[in-house]
């Protein structure tokens, strides 16, 4: 299966196909200038065609749209060993599994499709850069296409050996690695070229965040009323529920669903339980049924494991698990928006769409008393009074109903998705929700309130008692409530969006063609903007310094409080160190277009050297510096402390002395001006010397005559 | 009432002064002859001590040297030959003799004028080119440090100038 022309695991795409663009103009350049043109110099790929790296190139004019995954569009692509595959185009807000693609490309199992890179590429259709997963195209049809009624009617033994053994092999590969499919679903599911499902294939599920492209109906019911991009991380026993309902959908004659609304089997599955529902609208015998039952069960502690399908596959019978306790049920209905509602869950479900009836009526007395009495469950009774309790600490202020209503759901359906106001969301899946909104520039208010409240905290207090760990979830929650409680840079909704999803591409706005994932990805996305568009400003923004701080804190958290300081000198010295930090420490290749931005963004940090003479030399070494696109150098020149202090010294000097001869000016001018007399001191001095000089040569004078001829007189 | 104070410490007498003042007193007695000639001798003296108002009275000190240089040759006759009060009335009454002594205070006092004019002259044109000086070290000074050097400008704790387009909201 392995082709040894098929760059896999060492060939995965870790730079920008931008990076390699501009290496190679650069080698084009020097080699001009040294007249040595290679004869023989490969021509650039056609406009059609975009590479990701040297080896793949991706026909942008060729869709297959049989490889589309749900919103993502798939592209013909081929190795230059002429090795056929197809590209995935994936979207930034839609944030991809890119960290998974290491772990899926080792699985040597030949069920799964096998990819072959991934890395960033420059998408000429759009003309912005796009992450791209890039598959063998070994997978051949869809067993059962979407646009299809989703029914095979396949028989049970041949199920058995063509999907399920397949199916649950692979599963036990993935569980042994660690991994979750996300995307087991008969739609997703290929023949692999063959007749007869001999070698059937299952598609991929990295191209979109967790389970983004499963239908609701293959997803347990709490993920099922969440959207996709907001289910968050998946577990292993999503994957086996998955299997339960491809089993049943290849299994079945014809679709029993195709008319219903999804609101409607959501609803139904809600009250009934998954599998009733499905055997309630499809009636299928047979052995297989035992294993949906295990597969398809509700509470993920019942539903079977890995190895217990793999033991029922050997014939051993199992025996039903006990169940915990019994789901509670009310002793009379509730008369709810025309529903007779006598489950706890259901009521939490039907609460979530008109919110203005559902906050009138659990405040009114008639909900409690229900309850209290009619559901007799002490545990909802007391998880009631916290939600109600817990609701009020942040005062009764406008959002206390939404507040009250988000709980209320909470404590009537353990486990469910937080909804608040009109976002739902799973607690693992908040931060990709965060990342879809900011990329469809949704407003984010009611994001940032779910983690102002931490409605997460009262979410986890009471899945405890559903057997979900939620320590680390806690913790990660208290951490982003005190993000939101600061306004500066690198905290905030953004800090929250990089912070709860560390796999989010730099989603600034400044970035918009560019998919930036590290931040040596950032540098260089700068430099190539600054020589499009000559940018001398706007160098970071709230997204940017977020995403640092989440992904490479080192680099940036000392600098963080220059950067948000109110002078702005101070925060421009802090971005250059930023940046000078990132460039040093990856060792990457001079950004002149960046520097030379840079420069002119930096000249309030130029001008801060006293000694006029000392900044125009400053200013031209500086120029030399980023015409060679070294930010280090920049940063060492520009923010030299003792050269600074020298200057500073100097200055402190020179100040002094303008002030000590600006008084002696002022003095001498005033007496000048004022003093009639002036000078006379020193005269009156003068004179009085020449007097003593003369009186002193009389005296001696006088004295030597007195004695040497007997008497003056 | 501490203008008073100040004037009644400056009337006082210091312990050297009433020391100098006392010798002055004893030698006056013992040598009674001189301090009668030098009284009326030294007459132009005192009267430009008292006439000058300035507190170092520089004036009087050239009068005062010429003065007794006049003098001089007197007292010294006075001093070897016959001191006694008589002689001293005699020699002081002679016309000659206070002639000489008080023409040698007037040049006492012409040297006094004609210095000081030349001097207080050489300096005024001092005083000017040195303020010449110093228009030339500041101006260069401003070139080479700006107009910050100055100390017109509010500075901050770098000594740059404090600029409003320097300072941004908060983020």
């Amino acid at each position: 299966m392995k082709d040894s022309h098929t760059p896999t695991l060492n060939s995965r795409i870790t730079r920008s196909v931008l990076a390699e663009k501009q290496d190679e103009e650069k080698a084009q350049n020097t080699e001009e200038s040294n007249g040595k043109i290679k004869a023989n110099k490969p021509a650039p790929p056609p406009e059609n065609i975009t590479m990701l790296g040297s080896d793949i190139e991706i026909m942008c004019d060729q869709p297959m749209p049989q490889y589309d995954s749900g919103d993502i569009k798939a592209y013909a692509a081929r190795l230059k060993s002429g090795k056929s595959c197809f590209a995935l185009i994936c979207e930034n807000f839609l944030v991809p599994r890119t960290f998974l693609t290491s772990k899926f490309s080792q699985l040597a199992n030949m069920n799964i499709v096998r990819i072959v890179a991934s890395g960033v590429t420059f998408w000429p259709p759009e003309k912005r850069q796009r992450y791209v997963f890039v598959y063998e195209d070994t997978l051949g049809n869809k067993i059962l296409p979407p646009d299809q009624p989703q029914a095979m009617g396949m028989k049970q033994e041949r199920l058995m050996n063509a999907v399920i053994k397949p199916l649950v092999v692979l599963l036990l590969e993935l569980r042994d690695a660690d991994l979750i499919h996300g995307g087991i679903r008969a739609t997703n599911i290929y023949d692999g070229n063959a007749n007869n499902f001999e070698n059937i294939i299952l598609g991929e599920a990295l191209s979109a965040p967790p389970t983004y492209h499963q239908p609701s109906i293959y997803m347990p019911i709490e993920k099922a009323i969440c959207p996709p991009y907001a289910r968050g991380i998946s577990n292993f026993s999503d994957d086996i529920f998955a299997l339960g309902v491809t089993i049943l959908t290849l299994m079945r004659q014809e679709d029993p669903f195709a008319d219903m609304r999804e609101e409607e089997m959501v609803r139904q599955r809600v009250e009934h339980g998954t599998y009733s529902f499905f055997t309630t609208h499809q009636r299928t015998t047979g052995p297989l049924m035992e294993l949906v039952r295990g597969l398809l069960h509700d509470d993920w502690q019942q539903r079977w494991t890995i190895e217990e399908v793999l033991a029922w596959m050997d014939g051993k019978r199992l025996a039903p698990k006990k169940q915990k306790t019994a789901r509670t049920k009310a002793v009379r209905a509730f008369d709810y928006e025309g529903y007779k509602i006598i489950r706890p869950e259901s009521f939490a479900y039907e609460l979530q769409f008109n919110p203005k009836v559902a906050k009138d009526t659990i405040v009114d007395e008639a909900f409690e008393t229900w309850i209290q009495r009619s559901l007799s469950n002490d545990k909802i009774t007391t998880d009631f009074h916290d939600a109600k309790h817990s609701a009020e600490l942040h005062g009764k202020d406008g959002n206390y109903p939404d507040r009250l209503l988000s709980k209320t759901i909470t404590t009537l359906f353990p486990g469910a998705p937080i909804i608040y106001k009109n976002l739902k969301a799973m607690p693992e899946g908040v931060g990709y929700l965060a990342a879809y909104l900011f990329g469809n520039h949704a407003n984010t208010q009611a994001l940032e309130e779910i983690i102002k409240y931490n409605l997460v905290a009262f979410w986890a207090k009471i899945a405890e008692h559903t057997g979900t760990e939620t320590q680390n979830l806690k913790q990660k929650f208290e951490s982003a409530q005190a993000n939101t409680m600061h306004k500066k840079l690198g905290f905030g909704v953004e800090g929250n969006l990089y912070y709860l999803c560390p796999e989010a591409p730099c989603l600034s706005p400044i970035l918009n063609n560019y998919c930036v994932r590290s931040p040596e990805d950032l540098l260089m996305a700068l430099d190539d903007l600054c020589a499009k568009t000559k940018k001398t400003d706007g160098f970071y923004d709230k997204h940017i310094i977020s995403f640092l701080m989440a992904r490479d804190k080192k680099v940036i958290e000392s600098e963080l409080m220059e950067l948000n300081s109110f002078e702005v000198h101070k925060s421009k010295a802090a971005l250059l160190k930023i940046f000078s930090n990132i460039q040093e420490r990856a060792g990457m290749r001079g950004l002149p277009n960046l520097c030379r931005g840079l420069l002119v963004y930096l000249t309030p940090l130029l001008e801060r050297t006293h000694d006029r003479k000392k900044k125009e030399e400053l200013k031209k070494t500086a120029e030399g510096i980023a015409d060679n696109g070294s930010i280090p150098k920049l940063e060492r020149l520009i923010n030299n402390k003792k050269s600074k202090k020298e200057d500073k010294t100097r200055f402190i000097n020179a100040l002094r002395e303008y002030k000590s001869i600006s008084d002696e000016q002022a003095h001498l001018e005033h007496q000048l001006t004022n003093n009639p007399k002036f000078g006379f001191g020193t005269g009156f001095e003068v004179a009085a010397i020449i007097s003593g000089i003369i009186t002193a040569l009389v005296i001696l004078a006088a004295t030597f005559l007195q004695y040497s001829k007997g008497g003056i007189f | 009432m501490a203008k008073k104070k100040l004037k009644k410490k400056k009337s006082k007498l210091g312990f050297k002064g009433q020391l100098l003042l006392a010798a002055t007193v004893i030698m006056g007695v013992v040598f009674m002859a001189s301090a009668v000639f030098l009284m009326i001798a030294m007459a132009p003296t005192f009267v430009a001590a008292i006439s000058d108002r300035s507190k170092e009275k520089l004036r009087s000190f050239s009068i005062a040297f010429l003065n007794f240089a006049g003098a001089f040759p007197f007292l010294l006759d006075l001093v070897t030959t016959n001191h006694t009060i008589d002689f001293a009335l005699k020699t002081v009454s002679q016309p000659a003799t206070i002639v000489i002594i008080y023409a040698s205070a007037g040049i006492g006092y012409l040297i006094n004028w004609a210095v000081v004019g030349i001097v207080a002259n050489i300096m005024v044109q001092k005083a000017e080119k040195r303020v010449n000086a110093i228009e030339d070290r500041k101006a260069a000074l401003k070139e080479q440090w700006g107009p910050e050097v100055t100390g017109d400008v509010k500075l901050d704790e770098d000594g740059f100038p404090i600029e409003m387009d320097s300072i941004r909201p908060p983020a």
